[in-house]
């Protein structure tokens, strides 16, 4: 019967010795398959890299067992994390049960003092660079405060930071206190017991998204390959894509794990359908509030109709007007043109928008992608 | 492509700098369009499928 392989990963520390040799000796009597480097993982023969090795063997691991204490261990400059950090961020990649201990003492000074520390000098970094600081722009500033104890390598504030902002819980360790990890295992087997049952409902589910998106494929194929004579009844036509549209938030993302909300947008609320017909764009309805006028001529640049015709075939763009509190979400589809209205948080202003254009257009674009390709085949397929 | 953002006012469109009346209208060309969004969420979701059945192909495993 398969083991349960634990990789034990930490620096090798003065402190944490006793509580790893402990891990090793409780997991194996338990009946897991403890992995740790100074014990049976390695060393390897020369010209392998030990970093590699590793890694690897985090990603063949079932649980990555972490310990923090005051040492940061061996920092790699390219990377510019530790190999430990870089351990753990395999582990979180992978997707892998995580246990981290950090020193009780050092945990509650990162959580009353540190990480108030970084987080304001992250928010001051972002206003002023609008971008997320780098690893070793927060270890310098964390290695300059004079309110920061010493005694702790700096980094490894730093890898606690980018624990909290992953997410993960971190236990308390307390040094000469052994673990007990029966409980933790314990715990570990009624998660497991809970989610285990459920496999041939989340792998049916797992085939019908299959499915549904092979479907999705074949209409993509299909579709065009149809002549749509005409819609009956443009305006239901149009109703039905309006209700479809839901509203969302507008998110500023500053690296991988941390965003900020920095507006929303309603619910669809109107839309309007063009056709280009002798040299001008005319209406063939509208619906909700959007009130277009019976036609556009092409040289008109304060359409927004007009604006996006002349993008080119299959081209968007999402526009914005204050005065209208809206922005328009604007499609061509071969000789067609689909706008969408979706109102603006009122405090949006022209500001705001050049600040975080493309945080509004990414919110707008990706809310739900696969309902505008489908209305894009749908209206691609219609003769004009 | 252009980037930045651009506003059309009085029916000429520039880059939007400075001021701008509450009547203009703002757009940004963005950098992928729905499409693209699309197939990287599909490639997301066969991923994500991908690692659940495999996940489970190894948890029901006996060695």
């Amino acid at each position: 019967m398969a083991r349960t392989n634990v990789f034990i990963s930490s620096v090798n520390e003065d402190g944490l010795k006793p509580l790893r040799r402990n891990a090793i000796q409780e997991l194996t009597t338990l009946g897991h398959e403890p992995l740790m480097w100074e014990v049976n993982l390695g060393p390897w023969p020369a010209g392998i890299d030990p970093v590699v090795k590793c890694l690897e063997a985090v990603q063949h691991c079932d649980i990555y067992l972490l310990f923090i204490g005051s040492k940061a261990g061996t920092y790699d400059k390219i990377a510019q994390r530790t190999v430990t950090h870089m351990e753990f961020i395999k582990a979180y990649e992978q997707g892998k049960t995580i246990l981290v201990f950090g020193d009780v003492e050092i945990k509650a000074t990162f959580f009353s003092t540190v990480k108030p520390i970084i987080e304001h000098f992250v928010d001051r970094y972002i206003v002023k660079e609008e971008r997320f600081p780098s690893p070793t722009h927060i270890i310098n500033t964390i290695r300059a405060n004079r309110n920061i104890t010493s005694h702790v390598d700096p980094y490894v504030w730093y890898f606690l930071y980018d624990m909290t902002m992953r997410k993960v819980y971190i236990d308390d360790l307390s040094l000469g206190v052994p673990i007990d990890w029966r409980s933790y295992l314990s715990d570990l087997l009624r998660r497991g017991s809970l989610l285990l049952p459920l496999e041939s409902s989340i792998e049916q589910n797992s085939s019908r998204l299959e499915q549904f998106d092979g479907v999705f494929d074949m209409l993509g194929e299909l579709i065009p390959e149809l002549r749509i004579s005409g819609l009956r009844d443009a305006e239901h036509f149009l109703e039905l894509i309006m209700n479809r549209l839901s509203g969302g938030i507008i998110e500023q993302s500053y690296g991988q794990y941390m965003s900020e909300k920095v507006g929303y947008y309603e619910d669809c609320s109107g839309a309007t359908l063009y056709v280009f017909n002798e040299e001008q764009l005319q209406i063939i309805t509208n619906v909700g509030d959007a009130t277009g006028p019976p036609f556009y001529l092409l040289d008109n640049q304060s359409s927004y109709a007009v604006l996006t015709y002349h993008l080119g075939d299959n081209q968007e763009q999402v526009f914005f007007k204050e005065a209208k509190a809206t922005f328009y979400y604007c499609i061509r589809i071969g000789k067609y043109i689909l706008t969408l209205h979706f109102p603006s948080d009122p405090n949006w202003d022209y500001r705001k928008f050049i600040h975080y254009k493309e945080c509004a257009n990414h919110a707008i674009l990706s809310k739900n992608p696969l309902i505008i390709e489908l209305i894009k085949l749908f209206i691609g397929g219609l003769r004009p | 492509m252009r980037t930045g953002a651009f506003v059309s006012k009085n029916g000429v469109v520039s880059k939007a700098v400075g001021v701008q009346p509450k009547e203009a209208l703002l757009f940004a060309p963005s950098k992928k369009n729905s499409s693209q969004i699309l197939r990287e969420q599909r490639i997301a979701m066969k991923h994500n499928n991908k690692q659940i059945k495999d996940r489970f192909a190894q948890a029901t495993k006996r060695a």
